[in-house]
């Protein structure tokens, strides 16, 4: 599968139509439009500040998948659905250095389903923000929208996880909630009994933690 | 080969085990019995120097080495095998990562195709599904599927010495007599000693411990042959302790 390189300024966008592998956003200020069924194995955000903006034509279905490292960010993903759109995003971020990521999603018109899943760990001393907003603007119908985030507090990290919920609408379900977890004693335990090491045993942990969005 | 010396063990300040003994020689089969809160989970946990256990006085040892305080993982590298009467459920994490890092980290690494073959010969040897393999660590098995699947891991990893924590607790008959032919298929074939902690029959008559120990109050009251586990199995606990007038005869701690 192709590797597509966004890197549009604003008021150009990229149009995606087909299942793609990877995904890497290069640009401050990007704008995607999606079509049909696009499925993405894998994207790559890029270091410093960036606001990019994802648009759900009618009909679309988004599906992505992804392990993503994040490395000193500062972004923004705007995700706008229209009308009749499944938006699947499972993320598992590994953070390191500070960053703050804001993943918003803006139901504009009718019977769209989101599912926003993200699972985050922190390196040490690293230090991460992670806000995830669902807007449900006035008037709409039929919509879903759901949101489960889970951080696995384990190192000398800080993760701060913010969930937001914006309902304007009677006609609705929505659902979020954010789960923080250490690595339990009895796992620890049981794969040391094994004869895994107890570093190596935390590694295999925090890995199927984030290898949980995947397929 | 195995050595317990005058071991006492604490959980939270109580004292569980007082001055237990025990000795076990290569290839040799060790029936641990007892009423409930005799003890028994304790030596097994404290051999791999669970977190929760303090060893407060005396020494462990194997194979010439002492492994009182050693690290779990370390222990279990020497060739110890652990299994509980309820292995836990590992979310996300499949056998195939566990036991490929556990053999990468005995040095027993093997190439992909070699290790998903010997797991499905062993897959066959336990009657169960060639996707166990790569099903998550006992995630969403009935009981006695976790028994089979912590086979699985003996298999694979070839250890020498066994320490089984009441195996047969939540098997049917089948999967008793499967688990039982198993542990004495692998026993003929590695001559791997083994601590069972076990009340039931059926398994005692298919693996022929070579002694059985009686434990009451966190110490060994009594040693013998097999028979004496019949006797107990027969008569019970309680009057096996008042005819050995042993104090505190059937009482749980």
């Amino acid at each position: 599968m192709e590797v597509v390189k966004v890197n549009k300024i604003v008021w150009n966008t990229e149009e995606l139509r087909e299942p793609i592998d990877t995904l890497e956003i290069k640009g401050k200020d990007t704008v995607i439009k999606f079509f049909h069924h696009v499925k993405i194995n894998e994207i790559i955000f890029p270091e410093g500040s960036f606001h990019t903006t994802w648009l759900l034509e009618e009909n679309s279905f988004l599906e992505i998948h992804s392990i993503i490292t994040c490395k000193e960010i500062k972004g923004s993903l705007e995700i706008c659905s229209t009308n009749h759109t499944n938006c699947n995003i499972h993320l598992g971020i590994n953070a390191v250095g500070q960053n703050e990521l804001e993943i918003q999603n803006k139901i504009e018109g009718n019977e769209n389903i989101t599912n926003l899943k993200v699972r985050v760990i922190g390196e040490e001393n690293s230090k991460t923000k992670i806000i995830t907003t669902g807007i449900l603007l006035k008037e709409t119908k039929e919509n879903t929208f759901l949101e489960d985030v889970k951080y696995l507090n384990e190192t000398e990290s800080i993760i701060e996880c913010h969930p937001k919920l914006i309902v304007d609408s009677n006609e609705v379900v929505a659902n979020h909630n954010v789960t923080i977890g250490s690595i339990s004693e009895s796992d620890l335990f049981y794969l040391e009994s094994k004869g895994i090491e107890t570093k190596n045993a935390k590694n295999l942990i925090r890995k199927c933690f984030l290898n949980s969005v995947l397929k | 080969m195995f050595e317990i010396k005058d071991l006492c063990v604490s959980i939270e300040e109580k004292e569980i085990l007082k001055d237990f003994n025990l000795s076990i020689k290569e290839g040799e089969i060790h029936v641990l019995m007892g009423p409930n809160g005799a003890g028994k989970s304790t030596i097994c946990k404290s051999i791999l120097n669970h977190p929760n256990y303090q060893i407060t006085k005396g020494s462990i040892f194997y194979q010439g080495k002492e492994i009182t305080h050693e690290k779990t993982a370390t222990i279990a590298k020497m060739g110890l095998y652990y299994i509980n009467q309820t292995p836990i459920e590992i979310e996300g994490i499949t056998n195939l990562e566990m036991l490929r890092t556990a053999l990468n980290e005995q040095q027993k690494e093997l190439n992909i195709f070699d290790f998903k073959k010997k797991c499905q010969e062993v897959c066959e040897k336990l009657n169960i599904p060639k996707s166990f393999i790569t099903r998550q660590v006992n995630v969403g098995m009935s009981g006695g599927e976790r028994k089979k699947n912590e086979l699985l891991g003996m298999w694979i990893l070839e250890p020498s010495f066994l320490l089984l924590d009441e195996i047969d607790s939540g098997l049917d008959i089948d999967a008793i007599k499967l688990v039982g032919k198993n542990l004495k298929e692998y026993h003929e074939k590695t001559n791997a000693s083994m601590l069972i902690v076990t009340h039931q029959k059926n398994l005692i008559d298919l693996l022929n411990p070579d002694y059985v120990h009686v434990m009451e109050h966190g110490q060994m009251v009594k040693t013998g042959s097999k028979q004496l586990a019949e006797d107990i199995l027969k008569n019970g606990f309680y009057e096996f302790l008042e005819a050995n007038m042993i104090s505190g005869s059937g009482q749980s701690e």
